[in-house]
Order: structure tokens, then sequence, then C-alpha cells
């Protein structure tokens, strides 16, 4: 099986309710409850994509600049791929798109960590936005395994 | 994993290793190369520890485009199969480095600016 997404524009739709299937919202031990969109073979579309602009404005799902005085979970990817954490408040002014993503933000509570250091142009914040598989470890505990293709 | 970039973005794949005591383990991001235009295989080795619950398995972009996540698969590896560098992750959601093993990495390989 194989799937596909389309970045940003995906999870725009899925921000705006374009994709049909009702999501699933759970427990995320460590972090509070997530909904999780389910797609196909297992995967499900995991909602929000930031992306940070030149002027150091948090872009997310491509819809306006983040609003907000609260702290987001974050991975942080520079060019070479490096990641880095830390904590980073994203701050505000925004226009009324906002109160949209604000709504979704808080449905799944996201932190952030990411290097205030590290604010290049081309450093992208990633709130897990993309595609999950559950694979259960009960059979494996004990042991060293290696997830690959098969 | 095989992964496959679109115009302008790099695909890269995580997974979390969740735990009955309601911590994780996170593991380091796998990236494609820039602009690669094939599929890129990726493959992470992981140590399951005695509570371990489940993994999720996690496939995304960075910036605009698209990813394709081909078939997966979890097999047993050989003691002497280089880990794959993890973290824990308590259940404030601080994290906390357990173990920091070299990757090994797509090309050119990832890089971390860890500030501890």
């Amino acid at each position: 099986m194989r799937i596909s997404i389309f970045g940003i524009l995906a999870l725009a739709l899925f921000a705006t309710g374009g994709v049909s299937a009702q999501p699933r919202c759970e427990p995320y031990p460590p972090y509070p409850t997530r909904c999780l969109r389910p797609v196909a073979d297992g995967w499900s579309l995991v909602p929000g994509v930031g992306r940070q602009r030149q002027d150091g404005v948090v872009m997310a799902n491509g819809l306006a600049p983040a609003t907000r005085n609260v702290r987001l979970q974050a991975e942080v990817m520079g060019p070479s791929g490096g990641t880095a954490r830390g904590a980073i408040i994203l701050r505000d002014q925004g226009p009324d798109p906002v109160d949209r993503l604000r709504d979704r933000w808080l449905a799944y509570r996201p932190r952030l960590h990411g290097s205030p250091q590290d604010r290049s142009p081309e450093i992208y914040f990633l709130l897990r936005g993309g595609l999950e598989r559950r694979i259960p470890l009960a059979a494996w505990r004990g042991k060293r395994i290696q997830v690959r293709c098969g | 994993m095989r992964l496959r970039n679109g115009d302008g973005s790099r695909g890269y794949v995580s997974a979390w290793m969740g735990r009955s005591n309601e911590t994780a383990l996170r593991t380091a991001s796998l990236l494609n190369r820039q602009n690669a235009a094939g599929w890129e295989d990726h493959a992470l080795v992981l140590d399951v520890p005695d509570d371990a619950t489940e993994l999720l398995l996690f496939a995304g972009l960075t910036g605009k485009g698209e990813i394709s996540v081909d078939k997966v698969t979890v097999q047993a590896a050989g003691t002497d199969a280089p880990l794959t560098w993890t973290e824990r992750i308590d259940n404030t959601g601080n994290f906390g480095a357990l173990t920091r093993t070299p990757l090994v990495p797509p090309s050119p390989g990832p890089v971390r600016h860890d500030e501890s």
C-alpha cells in the first residue's frame, strides 16, 4: 500500500473540513488529547504544520501568522536536517483566520520546543503534521527491532 | 520505510515508543535528501523496553510539497545493529536524553543541535 499526502494543502483542507473521514480523538501520553483522521492502511493524518517565515513569524497550516502567547510542541529542522529544542513563545497580531487556527491548536494542545538561536529563514517548525501509523510492540518487548520497508 | 519527496520539500520519518508508565522514547528524524527525485530508504533500529506499548511511526514534510510512504514492516535486528538516536520524554512533556547513539543517516545526514 502506498499513500501520499500533499503537504500544507492537504493539511489546510483538513483544517477546514475538506477531508470527509471522521477524526478519532484519543489520549496521547505524555501529551494531552489529540485528534487524528484515518486515511488508509492504518495510517492517520495528523493535524498541524507550521513554518517560520523570514521575519520570524510562524505560519501554520498555511492560513495565517500564529497569534498566541502559548507554547507549542514542535520540532525544529534546519536546512541540513538539524534539529534543535528549547522553547519559543509564539506571539501575535493576527487577523481572523487565526481564530480558527487557535481553535484547532486548543484541540491539539501542542507545546513548542524550538531553538531561539536557530531562527534562520530555512528553519521549519513542524507541529507534528503529517501521517502516522500505530504498531503494537507487545510482541517485541526486550528485543532489538528494525523498522523498515518489507 | 521508503519516502519520496515532492518539489521543494523533504520527507522525514521518526517514531515514538510509548511506555506503560506514560513516558515515551522519541527517535531522531531521518530525512530524505533535498530535491531527491526517487524513493529513499530509511530504517529505525530500536531496543524495545519491557514496558513498551506501541510504536507511533510518523512521516512528515519540511515545507510545502508531497510525500509518499511505502510499505512498512518491523523485524528483529541483530544485537550489533547500530541503534537510532532516541531521547526520553517524560509525562510533563520535557525532553531528556536517554541514549545518544550515532545515526546511520541518509546522505547528507541529520545534524543535531541540542540545547541541554
